[in-house]
């Protein structure tokens, strides 16, 4: 595992609502160490997820950029990003968003038919280990019949299906009862402590930012507060 | 890259819409396919019925009425030919056959249908069954007849469908046994009797072509005992002697035409209707393939997320493109698969009923014309649905992420 030095510098993105130009997110510079467990912080509206969608590389700001060490992603080619991102960021989101007529295990293996060549055995054994490792009954022919916590559980999968050294986690345990938000913040705090991966996540979970390493708070797109010293604003 | 996971997965969440999309792509091929499956079948069906049919000679009037009575043998009115005519015409020195066709009465239904022994063995090609007739009371079955060589039975007069039954049932007093059956020939002439001409002159009241003190039946007849007849249908010696013997009886009392000429302009306005049906089935076509494009776009829209998400995780544009158009173009192939067998399926019992009700027997396949319109049915489909494809590959990720 080697994850990178991410840094975001002089980042500005802004949309029209019609009446003016509205400022999404205006941050002159931060930056995330090798292996942080970030949560990023703010109100509603602050640009939390628009950080996240940027970090990835699937905005295209107005001027900016996101260094991945030192290297400019959003300097690359569309097709280059598609495939760093499939490799490189597992992406958890709020409501999971699984195909639901799909098995646990077909879930999982969704981000390999992205690729030119057809599933490989070591993917799907790949998928199979992580569906056990995180506890998810593979005998279920689709993913509706599962719970809340195991549907997060089969994302979580899904995201960690190509190893990749940065998660993205957009409000992770919102959707979750207490007991199944406590085991998927469990999961996102190993795979920063014990596997050494980058993890920023959004949330309002104050159990979750409390075992994060790393707090960056936003409000109205600009850089509000950091804890720790690898935050420099 | 393999976009069917997302495929089946979307399909499988609309499965009762995506049913209902590929049931209206199959019915909108079908009528198309149906259409000229069976107007094929139809012509050829009709032409081969008139196939041993080299020449008629009727009275002047409508070839096409005379084409219906005297070879469909549809009941119908026709004038009868000039007796003087008549006479000439079955003894026309260069026809091989010129065999006089006289009708107006049934049995069951079935026509009854006066002619010559050498014509029926031309019309059968040799007999599955006994022999052909060699007396007035004497008949020859077509092979579906119900009427079983040895039995016996009374003409009744005028000429009905098997299903009319009007229930005035007036008998002519002979008898007539059927001693033959004829091979099939796949026409009309399957479900009828046929017997010496004689037979229909006499019980008409009308001379027998003979000397009265003759009994015999087939020709030599005695032109000055021939009265006139329906049609006369002639097999000449040679395609010269054909055009020969039409010029020669195209008069002020008679008319002579081949059957194809009257079928050609039959199938003329046939082929116009199946033009006017091919448009509309056509365009029928194009409605459906843009309500389903319609349906599907809206059913893309709620998906807009799930398709933001797939980028999110790392599909890329063309995969999404995939996505979208591997779904429309599944209904299309499915459609268009399924209507082709709906529209065959249709157009061989529609030929059944046809062949039922005429005896015509129509052979309704899928040829090269069905294949292309479904080959274009799919291959519209394939275009069309690049349009909503485009449309998912081009929005914004964001935009999608972001929506409700």
């Amino acid at each position: 595992m080697h994850p990178p030095n991410l840094e975001v510098q002089e980042l500005l993105i802004s949309y029209s609502d019609g009446f003016g130009a509205v400022t999404a997110l205006d941050i002159t510079r931060a930056a995330v160490p090798p292996g942080a467990l970030l949560a990023v912080t703010g109100p509603s509206g602050s640009g939390k997820s628009t950080l996240l969608y940027a970090i990835a590389g699937l905005l295209r700001p107005q001027r900016g950029h996101i260094l991945w060490d030192g290297r400019d992603i959003l300097a690359e080619a569309e097709s280059v990003r598609d495939r760093w991102r499939r490799h490189s960021i597992g992406f958890v989101f709020q409501d999971f968003h699984l195909l639901s007529e799909l098995s646990p295990l077909q879930n999982v293996l969704l981000p390999a038919s992205f690729e030119r060549f057809a599933i490989g055995g070591e993917v799907r054994a790949r998928a199979v280990a992580l569906l056990d490792r995180l506890g998810v009954p593979q005998a279920r022919r689709t993913t509706a019949v599962l719970s809340r916590g195991e549907q997060q559980r089969v994302a979580l999968a899904r995201a960690l299906l190509y190893d990749p050294p940065v998660i993205l986690a957009d409000e992770p345990t919102a959707s979750l009862d207490a007991a199944a938000g406590a085991a998927v913040a469990e999961t996102l705090v190993r795979l920063a402590s014990d596997e050494g991966r980058t993890v920023i996540t959004v949330t309002h979970d104050p159990a979750l930012i409390s075992r994060c390493t790393t707090r960056l708070a936003l409000d109205h797109g600009r850089l509000h507060a950091t804890q720790r010293e690898e935050m420099p604003a | 890259m393999n976009p069917l996971l997302v495929v089946r997965a979307t399909i499988a969440r609309h499965l009762g819409t995506y049913a209902l999309f590929v049931l209206l792509v199959a019915l909108a091929t079908a009528i198309g396919v149906g259409i000229t499956a069976q107007e094929a079948a139809l012509r050829a069906g009709s032409a081969r019925a008139a196939d041993k049919f080299d020449l008629v000679i009727a009275a002047p009037g409508s070839q096409t009425d005379v084409v219906l009575a005297a070879i469909y043998l549809r009941p119908g009115t026709v004038p009868l030919l000039d007796s003087t005519v008549t006479g000439k015409a079955l003894a026309e020195p260069s026809a091989k056959i010129s065999a006089p066709i006289g009708f107006g009465d049934n049995v069951g239904g079935a026509p009854i249908v006066g002619t010559v022994a050498r014509f029926v063995e031309h019309l059968s090609g040799g007999l599955q069954q006994g022999r052909v007739f060699a007396a007035e009371g004497e008949a020859v079955v077509g092979a579906a007849s119900e009427l079983a060589v040895g039995e016996s039975f009374r003409a009744e007069h005028g000429m009905r469908h098997k299903e009319a039954d009007d229930g005035d049932h007036h008998q002519h007093p002979a008898t007539l046994t059927v001693v033959g059956r004829m091979r099939p020939t796949g026409t009309p002439w399957d479900n009828s009797v046929i017997v010496p001409i004689e037979f229909v002159w006499r019980v008409h009241g009308l001379p027998t072509g003979h000397a009265e003190t003759e009994t015999r039946v087939g020709p030599p007849f005695d032109p000055a005992h021939v009265p006139g007849v329906p049609a006369i249908v002639m097999t000449p010696d040679t395609i010269n002697a054909a055009y020969g013997l039409r010029n020669t009886y195209r008069t002020p009392l008679s008319m002579a035409f081949f059957p194809a000429e009257a079928l050609v302009r039959l199938y003329d306005v046939l082929g116009d209707v199946r033009t006017l049906m091919g448009w509309l089935a056509l365009a029928t076509q194009g409605l459906v393939v843009v309500a389903m494009l319609a349906g599907i776009m809206a059913i893309l829209t709620l998906h807009r997320r799930q398709f933001a998400v797939l980028r999110a995780l790392g599909a890329s544009r063309l995969y999404i493109f995939l996505c979208v158009w591997t779904q429309i173009a599944f209904v299309a192939v499915a459609g268009a698969l399924i209507g082709l067998l709906l529209g065959a399926g249709a157009a061989f019992i529609v030929s059944r009923m046809i062949t039922r009700a005429t005896g015509i027997v129509l052979a309704a396949q899928i040829g090269w014309d069905e294949w292309l319109l479904v080959a274009g049915m799919i291959a519209f489909g394939l275009v069309a649905a690049t349009v909503p494809a485009l449309v998912a590959y081009r929005r914004p990720v964001i935009a999608g992420l972001t929506s409700p």
